[in-house]
């Protein structure tokens, strides 16, 4: 009993991560039906920087502050360089290419800079594990989800409540009637990726002191971040959240019942299966395409 | 009166396909000018044009004395030009509310001010059925009351000409009866209104002038009254459902 809620524990800890990287792809995808395959580098980005700015004396809450703002200026560059001009109409697929190809080149340039180690981030959420019914857990391991249904929560009131909010939804749903009401979607998009960059970085931030830090630590966060967005459906926010916890607690358990080395391959296995059952993902809406 | 809205040698290409060629039209400030025309003649593409959602290949469009060819569709709503485009295109998952606040989008303050909350109500006026719809999902209204909405969308941006394309397209004789009336008031008020529109009857009996577009081109041009009795008219647009 305490082992299964151990699992369970630790599993909503790295699903709650999974569910923020989600939350990035289904912002970047409605808005510009593109996404940043670089985005589990921005995870990277919030958490390598704030280590770098801590050693640099700079304070705690600076030093995240800055890092989101880094990431941010990375997710607003990236969009405008990287899948702006890919990315004219449905068809075209050069931002995969070209997004998959600045992931790498970050990693690299991190891997030089800040070494081909892992670091941990310090941080009071991991002093000390409390114990709920004989299972222990720390404290970051339960802020992480919660930080995650507290983002789609609040992103659900902002879309309903304020104008750039209904036009993101609105450019989702439709580009061409989204323009003739007066919204600018490119606006729309930058905001957008602003919007999932700053997410991005906050969750590195928030699973380093739990998972460290690393040059290439970003890769396997994104490519499940991106597993997860899909099989939720990457049209629903709560639908991705769902998903990310979901996925996050499978592979604990497949961690503490079968073994470490099955996780990957049960997960993906899983993935696979789900798609073939739901090509929408499981909360996901079909997607008129018009070319 | 003068020139609100001015079309010169207005060309659209989708790739090889000329969809219209060589077109011109003028909308005077207050005036109710129609296009009619067959399913492909190039009605659409010639709306689409002026409100920005296509470029041009050619011509001159000319909105209250500025250029507005080839400008983007969110900066044309700006100077004045709103369109309720063909299908209504209304956000289905979006209340009624939402859409029209929407509809403000273009609007200094967006949806907030207190000018946005009169229009508001002054669109439930005219449309009793939205008001009661207003927390509903768009997308569960009946295709009527979804037009009524692209309407009132279209109208929350306070234009000088509304474009309106394809309003009668699935909908029931009995909800254009009261649509087509609605749109005569607003025009009484003094909006320009530009409506494509395939039911010729209905078109020739409200607006003042009226356009025939025929593969592409202008065939002919003049006061509605005039082009309902022209025989070119009567047999290509009119026959089938007899000119009342």
């Amino acid at each position: 009993m305490s082992a299964a809620l151990q699992y369970f524990l630790a599993g909503l800890g790295i699903g709650g991560i999974y569910a923020l990287v989600a939350i990035g792809f289904h912002i970047m995808w409605s808005s510009a039906k593109a996404v940043n395959f670089a985005h589990g580098d921005t995870l990277m980005l919030g958490a390598v920087l704030t280590i770098v700015f801590l050693d640099h004396g700079i304070a705690m809450p600076l030093a995240i502050l800055l890092s989101i703002g880094v990431a941010i200026v990375f997710g607003v560059v990236l969009e405008r360089v990287a899948i702006r001009p890919f990315a004219d109409n449905a068809a075209s697929i050069g931002w995969m290419l070209t997004t998959i190809a600045i992931g790498i080149m970050l990693e690299s340039y991190a891997t030089i800079e800040f070494g081909a180690f892992a670091r941990p981030l310090p941080s009071p959420g991991v002093d000390k594990p409390i114990i709920i019914f004989g299972a222990g857990v720390f404290i970051q391991e339960l802020l992480i989800p919660f930080v995650a249904v507290l983002i789609v929560v609040l992103l659900g009131i902002f879309q309903r409540r304020t104008q750039l909010g209904r036009a993101m939804r609105a450019v989702a749903f439709n580009r061409v009637a989204a323009g003739i009401v007066g919204i600018n979607v490119l606006h729309v998009a930058m905001f957008s990726f602003a919007l999932a960059s700053a997410l991005g970085g906050l969750a590195g931030i928030l699973v380093a002191p739990v998972i460290q830090a690393s040059a290439t630590m970003g890769l396997l966060l994104g490519i499940k971040g991106f597993a997860v967005a899909i099989i939720g459906g990457i049209t629903s926010a709560p639908g991705v959240v769902i998903a990310g916890l979901l996925y996050g607690i499978i592979e604990k358990f497949v961690d503490g019942y079968i073994s470490t080395a099955a996780r990957e391959a049960v997960g993906f296995s899983l993935v696979i299966i789900v798609l073939m059952l739901f090509p929408q993902g499981l909360f996901g809406r079909r997607e008129l395409v018009k070319v | 009166m003068a020139a609100l809205l001015e079309v010169k040698n207005l060309s659209v290409t989708y790739g090889h396909v000329e969809a219209v060629r060589d077109v011109s039209l003028l909308v005077e400030e207050g005036e109710y000018v129609s296009i009619i025309g067959n399913n492909g003649a190039g009605k659409s593409s010639t709306l689409k044009a002026i409100a920005g959602v296509v470029k041009p290949a050619a011509g001159e469009i000319v909105l209250d004395g500025k250029p507005i060819a080839g400008m983007a569709s969110y900066d044309v709503v700006r100077r004045g030009l709103s369109m309720v485009p063909e299908g209504r295109l209304i956000f289905a998952d979006q209340t009624v509310e939402d859409n029209l606040y929407l509809g403000a989008y273009s609007r200094r303050g967006g949806g907030r001010s207190a000018a946005v909350s009169e229009d508001l109500e002054r669109m439930f006026a005219l449309f009793p059925i939205l008001k009661d719809r207003r927390q509903q999902l768009a997308g569960s209204l009946s295709g009527g009351e979804q037009q009524m909405l692209a309407l009132s969308r279209g109208l929350l941006s306070r234009p000088r000409l509304l474009m309106i394309d394809e309003m009668s397209l699935g909908l029931a004789p009995r909800v254009l009866e009261t649509l087509f009336p609605v749109i005569e008031k607003l025009n009484r008020d003094g909006l320009a209104i530009l409506l494509v529109e395939q039911l010729a009857t209905v078109a020739l009996r409200y607006a003042h002038r009226s356009y025939v577009m025929e593969d592409s081109r202008i065939l002919l041009s003049g006061p509605s009254g005039e082009l309902a009795s022209d025989e070119r008219v009567i047999e290509a647009y009119l026959g089938r459902r007899k000119a009342s």
